[in-house]
């Protein structure tokens, strides 16, 4: 399957180049800290809003700050609340997709016509109101991601258990006697594992979108974190005289955000040609 | 072809109506009517709820005092026309005015005055009214002499009654409405009456105030027929709005326009100094920053010059006591300077040569109050000290700040804007640094105590020779600035503003309350 | 079909029942205790009582839960603790700017978006088509609040051509408009074109051209007749979408709209704010998606549901 896949997937040059990017995006997420001497805490009253020069390659912010430096630990800040927050609402999702396909009847009702809600809903409004009961700060800003994350997955998930229960073999097993519940779970994995991945990718996208959002809001991440979204709020009011400061943390958002959607399309053409029109 | 030549004429009619659109809206703004823009709402216009600047602005346009201040710090008479005290100086007897009216035609008499403040006086007035009965603590009784004679009786003698009268805290309400209103009493125009040069005629929340020019005005009425209060929340959308026009003064703007606002010729920058200045105030009750030594340890951790110069440069200048230069009272103490080893040392004397982990809370608000915090914590982990921030909202932080026991207060630093509307030092020290009596906060939001600073502050409070009282308050801000300190006082503001050329008669006083009705479009 | 329309107005009542339900529980989730929540900590112990019994706060969840409807039904959802206006006042001031910026977003999103789409299908693969599918999918990758500030530098500080702050006059509406639809062109064209595309690969297309009918012909009144459908979906859910993104539109422009005070009422802990704004955009949601669906089933009677 793999050699396969990977020859569609490098057939569609857009998908390799987001691909590239979201690799140089972790790597830089991961050691680009280690690479910095410097700290994006570190405040240089005397150096506000500086165009960029060789002592900061990217200007300085409104307190001094590099923002070279604070756009990477923002790379990382981005990764953590966007990759943990997606992995969680994916696993319970899978779970829950699980309990609604195998035990079907009331609770596969109730799980689906909440996820049907839930699916429904743009995602921002629902992230708000959970930031609203829950309090700002990057754990419920996680947290909140991961809630609107679960709906998709489950969905998908459970639709991959019901038509799995309908197999032959699986009803023949039941005759036999073989546990059920292992050999369901035993296939889930694999079949459902193509719309999972596309989906968890372009996820990751929508949440680096929202969160990015919510600190743009105020309601995600609090100061001083250098969060993408919360460094385009404070360059708004010097827009006029140092534009760079909002260009810089804007077009990362975008390009990471693109890349994944790049990825995601790529992926989906790749492991699953059949679902290109989705 | 014929198309083409069809689309052209309906794209520069389209031109057309949309330029007239912006012509007709222009003209609405004819040179009696002046649009300003501010940067919040007003909370309350309630005088006696009213705790910010942007809505005592409003309250001065609507409300009128007993006597008021001029831009030069001279106390004339406002709603009174002359007064006496008593041989034995506990007893203050007022002449008011006869004709004043309130903007819903009922005359004012000394009912209204003593209506007002029996409001506050009042043993169970509400925690709302707290500031205005902090300030008259010494008030024993008001008394009508006759419709247009009041007297206000001190429990001891109080040397700086006139400077007190002068706050918008105690401006003169229509007790009817108080009664009507009640609580909800300055949130809408309807229950904000008062005897002012404007009145209100509406007030879309979030979006603009409109004062209209009130004809019965019992002194010379405004020059101005209406003044619209916009509200721009973002500094550079102000600002913007400022130089096209949109509006034609406002009091708010970043220190990075200065320059740009003071060189372009059609706008004219105003600055006087004022009682206001910038502080984080130390919440006494926090078990680490009630030591004494950990709060002088704070005070010299902090680089005053460099935050003037990043963030403010040319609109304020270092602190050099709790009181600015313009309120009667002040000592020139001088400006404590950045000195980390000694920080270190004073940090290590009390016990934590390692530093210790605390917290900031600011609110935006406060201009650049968040940046504010954030350097505060960048410069105290130079000496060891971890200073998480918390932001919070005006609306959230405000009940937090008054009538909150110890145990449930926060706040180990927290930012302040200090800046008495009396422009006497008695008004910049008392209800914020003594020991209350209730145990709650009050408005001694930080719960900060000492008794030297008690005895001295209420002396002053009594005493009737200004000689005396110099030297007191002179002590009193020894303690509170150097060695015992209240907060980390940072720098003193000038009162700004910037208006179109054509903008005259515009005046602030130390206060930071301009004039309206003394503003006219040349 | 009226059956059909009667079944879903009757499904969409217990969704109603459900959101109104979580919205409600919202207050009670908050950690901490709600009234003191409100009122501050420092409340005095009376004022609290008072409140609790003033809200209904002692009386059991379910009833608590009915008066909360029927007080909604009524329009009634309490006083603004920032304001101290009613809330429903409040709403109804604001709501118009938000309305006029989905509505006159959607429409330049669809008008603009279905025209692109219909360009990248008729030249698929070639160049134009992989141009406009890379804008779209940037479209969609861009943060609402970067455009936002992208069209302010440019068309407002930069070129001078329309203004940025505030709502005044119908040149101010310019640029909100443009920057919330644009998120939803990209979609659209995305859909339009892979509906084009579907209904252009059809036999009866095929049929068309061979009887000799003009291409543009048979582009405008067949394949975009039978492509619109689908996207007529696609509308109604970006119409909604729209609503929640005005949020971060009105933020920057500094419109005073439903979106924002949403917001604000996050930020200032004004729970009668936040359990209004977010029931109502939510069942305004709900109620557009039950209008596209019902449209659905009328434009095109083949579909079953």
């Amino acid at each position: 399957m793999n050699s396969k896949v990977f020859r569609r997937f490098i057939k569609r040059k857009s998908s390799v180049v987001g691909g590239i990017i979201i690799i140089i995006f972790i790597l830089v997420a991961i050691f680009g800290p280690y690479l910095t001497s410097r700290s994006p805490l570190d405040i240089d009253l005397r150096n506000t809003y500086q165009q960029p020069s060789r002592n900061n390659w990217l200007g300085t912010d409104n307190l001094g700050r590099d923002t070279l430096t604070r756009l990477i630990y923002g790379a990382r800040i981005t990764l953590i609340i966007s990759f943990t927050s997606v992995f969680l609402g994916t696993l319970v999702g899978l779970v829950l997709g699980v309990i609604s396909g195998y035990y079907g009847g009331f609770v596969d009702t109730v799980l689906m016509r909440t996820t049907d809600i839930l699916l429904a809903f743009p995602g921002l409004l629902l992230a708000i109101a959970i930031v609203a009961i829950l309090g700002s700060g990057i754990v419920n800003t996680m947290l909140a991601i991961a809630f609107y994350s679960i709906p998709y997955i489950a969905r998908i998930v459970r639709g991959v258990v019901i038509s799995i229960k309908e197999l032959e073999y699986i009803q023949a097993c039941e005759v036999i006697g073989c546990s059920n519940f292992t050999t369901i779970v035993s296939h889930i994995i694999p079949n459902s594992m193509s719309q999972v991945i596309v989906n968890t990718t372009l996820n990751l996208g929508t949440a680096i979108l929202t969160s990015s959002a919510l600190s743009f809001l105020g309601l995600g991440v609090q100061p001083p974190h250098p969060e993408w979204g919360a460094m385009l709020s404070t360059a708004r009011d010097v827009m006029r005289t140092t534009p760079i400061a909002a260009l810089i943390p804007g077009v990362a958002i975008t390009l990471v955000v693109l890349s994944f959607s790049l990825l995601g399309d790529g992926l989906r053409d790749a492991l699953d040609p059949k679902l290109k029109n989705n | 072809m014929k198309k083409s030549i069809f689309l052209k004429v309906v794209l520069v009619i389209a031109i057309l109506i949309l330029t007239s659109f912006s012509v007709m809206a222009q003209s609405d703004s004819a040179k009696d009517v002046l649009i300003y823009g501010t940067s919040t709402d007003a909370a309350s216009l309630d005088p006696h709820v009213q705790n910010d600047s942007h809505s005592e602005q409003i309250v001065a346009m609507l409300y009128n005092t007993l006597v008021r201040f001029e831009p030069d710090g001279e106390i004339v008479p406002d709603l009174a026309e002359s007064w006496t005290v008593s041989e034995d100086n506990l007893t203050w007897t007022f002449k008011l005015k006869e004709g004043v009216k309130f903007h819903n035609g009922k005359e004012m008499t000394a009912y209204d005055v003593k209506g007002t403040y029996d409001r506050f006086m009042a043993e169970d007035a509400d925690a709302s009214r707290l500031i205005a009965k902090n300030l008259t603590q010494m008030f024993e009784s008001v008394e009508v002499i006759d419709d247009y004679t009041v007297s206000i009786t001190t429990e001891d003698s109080y040397g700086p009654m006139l400077s007190l009268l002068s706050n918008r805290t105690l401006a003169i309400m229509d007790p009817d409405v108080i009664a009507e209103y009640g609580a909800s009493t300055g949130d809408f125009v309807e229950s904000s009456i008062g005897t002012g040069a404007f009145k209100i005629v509406d007030w879309k929340k979030d979006e603009e105030i409109i004062v209209e020019r009130f004809e019965d005005y019992f002194d010379e009425n405004a020059k101005l027929q209406k003044v619209i209060i916009k509200v721009i929340p973002e500094a550079a959308s102000r600002v913007i709005a400022l130089e096209t026009g949109e509006i034609e003064m406002t009091n708010q703007f970043p220190a990075e326009d200065l320059q740009r606002l003071q060189d372009d010729p059609n706008i004219t920058v105003r600055m006087t100094p004022s009682v206001g200045g910038r502080l984080f105030r130390f919440g006494c009750n926090d078990p680490i920053i009630s030591n004494t030594l950990v709060r002088r340890a704070i005070v010299h951790a902090i680089d005053r010059q460099s935050i003037i110069d990043g963030m403010f440069p040319g609109m304020t200048y270092p602190s050099t006591s709790c009181l600015t230069p313009v309120v009667w009272g002040y000592a020139d103490l001088g400006v404590i300077e950045q000195d980390l080893e000694k920080a270190k040392d004073l940090l290590a004397e009390a016990g934590y040569p390692n530093g210790f982990n605390t917290k900031i809370v600011t609110t935006p608000r406060y201009e650049k109050g968040v940046e504010l915090a954030e350097v505060l914590s960048a410069q105290l982990s130079m000496v060891g000290i971890n200073a998480e921030i918390e932001v919070l909202e005006w609306s959230v932080i405000l009940p937090l700040w008054m009538g909150v026991t110890p145990e449930v207060f926060d706040q180990p630093m927290f930012i302040m804007g200090a800046g008495t509307s009396m422009m006497d030092a008695d008004g910049g020290l008392r209800a914020l640094y003594t020991t209350t009596e209730t145990g709650t906060n009050e408005r001694n939001y930080g719960f900060y105590s000492n008794e030297e600073v008690d005895e001295l502050v209420f002396a002053a409070m009594k005493e009737t020779n200004p000689e005396k009282r110099l030297e007191l308050y002179k002590r009193a801000q020894e303690i509170l600035y150097l060695e015992d300190p209240m907060g980390i006082m940072l720098f003193d503001t000038y009162n700004r503003t910037a208006a179109v050329s054509s903008l005259q008669g515009v005046e602030t006083n130390g206060v930071g309350m301009t004039y309206f009705e003394r503003i006219y479009f040349e | 079909m009226s059956r059909y329309i009667i079944g879903r107005l009757l499904s969409i009542i217990p969704v109603l029942f459900i959101v109104s339900f979580l919205v409600f529980l919202m207050l009670h989730l908050i950690p901490g205790d709600p009234v003191r929540n409100m009122l501050g900590l420092h409340a005095p112990p009376a004022a609290v009582e008072e409140m609790t019994k003033r809200l209904g706060l002692d009386k059991p969840l379910h009833i608590q839960y009915f008066d909360f409807l029927q007080k909604a039904a009524r329009g009634d959802f309490g006083i603004s603790i920032r304001t101290k206006q009613p809330v429903i006042k409040e709403i109804r001031d604001r709501y118009p700017y938000t309305i006029k910026l989905a509505i006159g977003g959607t429409i330049f999103a669809t008008i603009v978006g279905v025209l692109l789409g219909i360009i990248s299908a008729v030249n698929q693969n070639k160049l134009w088509d992989n141009i406009l599918m890379v804008l779209s999918l940037l479209s969609v990758s861009t943060p609402s609040f970067f455009l936002a500030l992208l069209a302010i530098l440019f068309f407002s500080l930069y070129l001078g051509l329309f203004p940025s702050i505030g709502i005044q006059s119908p040149q101010h509406y310019i640029l909100p408009i443009l920057t919330l639809g644009a998120q939803s062109v990209g979609i659209m064209a995305r859909m339009t074109r892979s509906a084009m595309l579907e209904v252009l690969n059809q036999d009866y297309i095929r049929t068309s051209r061979a009887k000799g009918m003009s291409e543009r012909v048979i582009i405008y009144s067949h394949a975009l007749k039978n492509a619109l459908i689908p996207v007529l979906t696609v509308i109604g859910l970006r119409f909604g979408g729209l609503l929640a993104g005005s949020a971060l539109i009105e933020s920057v422009f500094g419109i005073r709209g439903i979106g924002r005070f949403m917001i604000d009422g996050v930020l200032n802990r004004d729970y009668p704010v936040v359990q209004a704004t977010v029931l109502l955009i939510a069942s305004t949601f709900i109620i557009i998606n039950l209008i596209v669906d019902i449209l659905y089933r009328v434009v095109d009677p083949r579909i079953k549901y």
